[in-house]
C-alpha cells in the first residue's frame, strides 16, 4: 500500500521534471510574414537550438510552443486567423515615412528651380505628420575636397531646413547632417560636376 | 613629457565625451500612443506621446488598454498592441561611417515590424529576438506573438 503511494508520486514528480525539461512552460510564440502592397515582403527565418524554419510567403506562419521547442512548420494561414493573432499590433502601425529629394546648383546651397517648387508638398507632410520628425541629410558632387563638401552638405541641409521654417513648418524634431561626397547616388570619378549628386534626402517621419 | 601626459589625458576626455554623445543620440520618434504606453527609460518610466524622442536601451512597454507605434531613424517602424514589451537594447545607423546595427528583443505581447534601411544595407547586423527564437530578416515585414 505504501509502496503503491510512493511509485504514484514518484511517477508525478518524473512527469514534473520531464514537463521542466522540456520546458513547454510558457513564452509560446507565433511568428507570421505579412504582405506589403500586396507583395511578399521578403523572409524571415526563426531559429532556436532545437530547429529553424524559413517563412518566404505571404501569411505564412510558425509557432514555438514553448522554451526549448523547435519553431513547428509553417503554415499559410487565412487574414482571419492572423487578424486574431496579432491584429491588435498590426492596428498601431504609423503611416510610414515620407522621402524626397531635391538638387542644388553647383558648389551653392541654391535649390534648382524644379526642387524649389517641391517645397510646398514638403510643409504639407511635415503637417499631415504632426507631431512630426523632419531630417534632412546634405549631399554633393565629388567637385572640390571631402572637407569642404562636407560643409557644403551641411550648408544645404541647414539652408533648406530654414526655408521650409519660413514657409511654416513645425516639425517637432530635426535631425540635420551631412554626407558631403562620401554617398554619391551616381558613382563618379572624382573631381566630376553631377546634378544628381548635389541633393538634399529629406526624410519626414 | 609632462604635458605629452597632460595631451593625452585631454584627448581621452575629449574622446569619451564624443562617444557618450553619440550614445545620447535620438534613434526615433513615437508617432502612435493611446492607453497605457510608455517608455522605461534607465528605470524611470516615461509617458510615451506622439512626438516624445526615443533612445538605444527604451523598453517600450504598452499596458492591457494601451497600443504604440514608432518609426526608428532608419526608416524602421515598430507597433505594439496591448499588454506588450519591446526593448530597443542596440541602434546604430550610419551610413557614411559604415556602422549600422540593431538589437531588439520583443518580450511579450503582439508587435509587428517593419524592416528599414539597416536592414536593407546590412541584414547580417539585425538582431531580432523573442524568448524562445531568433529572427533572420531578408526585407521584411512581419508579426510576433509572444505569451507570458
Amino acid at each position: 500500500m505504501k509502496h503503491a503511494v510512493m511509485r504514484k508520486l514518484l511517477l508525478l514528480i518524473c512527469f514534473i521534471a520531464a514537463g521542466l525539461l522540456a520546458g513547454c512552460s510558457g513564452h509560446k510564440s507565433y511568428v507570421v510574414l505579412l504582405p506589403v502592397d500586396g507583395k511578399v515582403s521578403g523572409e524571415v527565418v526563426v531559429s532556436n537550438a532545437r530547429g529553424s524554419q524559413v517563412l518566404n510567403q505571404s501569411w505564412q506562419a510558425t509557432e514555438i510552443s514553448g522554451t526549448g521547442m523547435a519553431p513547428a512548420k509553417p503554415v499559410v494561414q487565412d487574414k482571419t486567423a492572423v487578424q486574431d493573432m496579432v491584429g491588435s499590433a498590426l492596428i498601431a502601425m504609423p503611416p510610414p515615412p515620407v522621402h524626397f529629394i531635391l538638387y542644388f546648383e553647383t558648389n551653392r546651397a541654391k535649390l534648382t528651380r524644379e526642387s524649389r517648387r517641391m517645397l510646398p508638398e514638403i510643409l504639407k507632410a511635415v503637417k499631415e505628420r504632426h507631431p512630426a520628425e523632419l531630417s534632412v541629410v546634405g549631399h554633393t558632387d565629388t567637385v572640390g575636397s571631402p572637407k569642404s563638401n562636407y560643409q557644403l552638405g551641411l550648408l544645404r541641409a541647414n539652408t533648406v531646413t530654414a526655408q521650409l521654417s519660413l514657409l511654416g513648418a513645425k516639425p517637432a524634431l530635426v535631425e540635420i547632417d551631412s554626407h558631403g561626397e562620401s554617398n554619391l547616388l551616381i558613382k563618379t570619378p572624382d573631381n566630376t560636376p553631377e546634378l544628381r549628386n548635389r541633393r538634399i534626402e529629406v526624410t519626414i517621419r | 613629457m609632462r604635458s605629452l601626459f597632460f595631451m593625452v589625458c585631454i584627448l581621452l576626455v575629449v574622446a569619451s565625451a564624443a562617444q557618450s554623445e553619440t550614445d545620447c543620440q535620438p534613434i526615433g520618434i513615437v508617432k502612435v500612443a493611446s492607453g497605457g504606453a510608455n517608455i522605461l527609460r534607465e528605470g524611470r518610466r516615461v509617458a510615451a506621446q506622439p512626438g516624445k524622442q526615443l533612445f538605444q536601451g527604451d523598453v517600450l512597454t504598452t499596458g492591457a488598454d494601451g497600443k504604440l507605434g514608432v518609426i526608428l531613424r532608419d526608416d524602421t517602424m515598430l507597433s505594439l498592441g496591448p499588454s506588450s514589451e519591446t526593448c530597443l537594447e542596440q541602434f546604430a545607423f550610419k551610413p557614411a561611417e559604415k556602422k549600422l546595427g540593431m538589437i531588439l528583443r520583443f518580450a511579450r505581447g503582439t508587435i509587428s515590424y517593419l524592416s528599414g534601411k539597416i536592414a536593407k544595407l546590412a541584414p547580417g547586423s539585425v538582431r531580432l529576438e523573442t524568448p524562445v527564437a531568433t529572427l533572420g530578416v531578408r526585407g521584411t515585414y512581419f508579426a510576433v506573438r509572444v505569451e507570458p
